[in-house]
């Protein structure tokens, strides 16, 4: 009976030695797959930021062509700074006609870029017209 | 007593183990389910770039249809007003170059004597045959003035613009 109860109390002492061993791989794992999954939430949040500022951007560039005059609509090169992003707008093409009552319509490429780690970036191209 | 002890350690055998595997379960359970919220997350991110391109698209074509128009001296009258093809037309880029869209041109008979074409533009996905545009269908509708007298330069009036219902 003690050769028995000897026995057993072997087992269990293998027993913990085993869990600890799994437990502690699927912490490691655990610690791994959560610190993925941070970095994946800041670079989501960085985009979704991107992707607000590349459209206020936008929607700034919309009204600023509506109120311009007819003869100085276009819209040219520049880079602003919203919330810690950059925007950069290009244009995609050159009307034949800002500074006359021809009418035209441009097309402006708006990209929205940050420089954080997990850096995001946004973009959209824009078509406007003469007012 | 050492009985009591026996029967105590043959009860107690394995336990730890099924106390270990059940924490990994719950443990692979909640990151599942994190990773599951994660993913709806960044589907729903993706969702809203690709309707603001949509939006975006929609609205190009719109101010592209009414600026061609506007050069235009033979378009927008009754029997003479044809759809724009965007973003193929003026070899224009699109948000969604998979989505190619059609501006229907519905002109109003407008009297003798008035320097004005007035027209209903409906931005509509190429796909839909039906021309013009079916409200159902339609992503963008304008009410569009195009005032001819060059006294004043070809200046456009937009009455309305209404987005899909």
């Amino acid at each position: 009976m003690r050769q028995r109860l000897a026995s057993e109390a072997g087992m269990t002492l293998v027993e913990v030695l085993v869990a600890l061993v799994i437990l502690t791989t699927a912490v490691v794992g655990l610690t791994s797959g959560l610190g993925t999954l941070a970095v994946g939430s800041d670079r989501h949040r960085n985009s979704a930021t991107a992707d607000t500022v590349v459209r206020q951007r936008a929607e700034e560039i919309k009204l600023q062509v509506r109120n311009a005059p007819a003869n100085a609509w276009c819209v040219t090169s520049s880079s602003s700074v919203i919330s810690g992003y950059t925007v950069q707008v290009t244009p995609l093409t050159t009307p034949s006609a800002c500074n006359n009552t021809t009418s035209s319509m441009q097309q402006i490429r708006l990209t929205a870029s940050s420089t954080a780690t997990h850096a995001g970036q946004a973009q959209v191209v824009l078509t406007v017209r003469k007012p | 007593m050492k009985l009591k002890i026996k029967q105590r350690a043959e009860d107690e055998r394995g336990t730890i183990l099924v106390i270990t595997l059940a924490f990994l379960t719950l443990a692979g359970l909640t990151v599942v389910g994190l990773l599951n919220y994660s993913t709806t997350a960044l589907t729903a991110t993706n969702q809203l770039a690709a309707q603001r391109s949509k939006d975006y698209d929609a609205d190009g074509a719109m101010d592209a249809a009414i600026a061609k128009l506007r050069t235009s001296t033979t378009q927008g009258y009754v029997g003479s007003c044809s759809s724009y093809s965007f973003p193929s037309t003026d070899s224009l880029t699109a948000n969604n170059s998979s989505v190619a869209l059609r501006v229907d041109c519905t002109p109003t008979f407008v009297p003798a004597g008035q320097f004005y074409r007035d027209v209903l533009l409906s931005v509509c996905p190429a796909s839909v045959t039906t021309n013009p545009c079916p409200d159902s269908s339609s992503l963008v509708r304008a009410h569009v003035k195009i005032y001819d007298d060059q006294s004043i330069g070809r200046a456009v009036s937009v009455d309305t613009w209404s987005t899909e219902p």
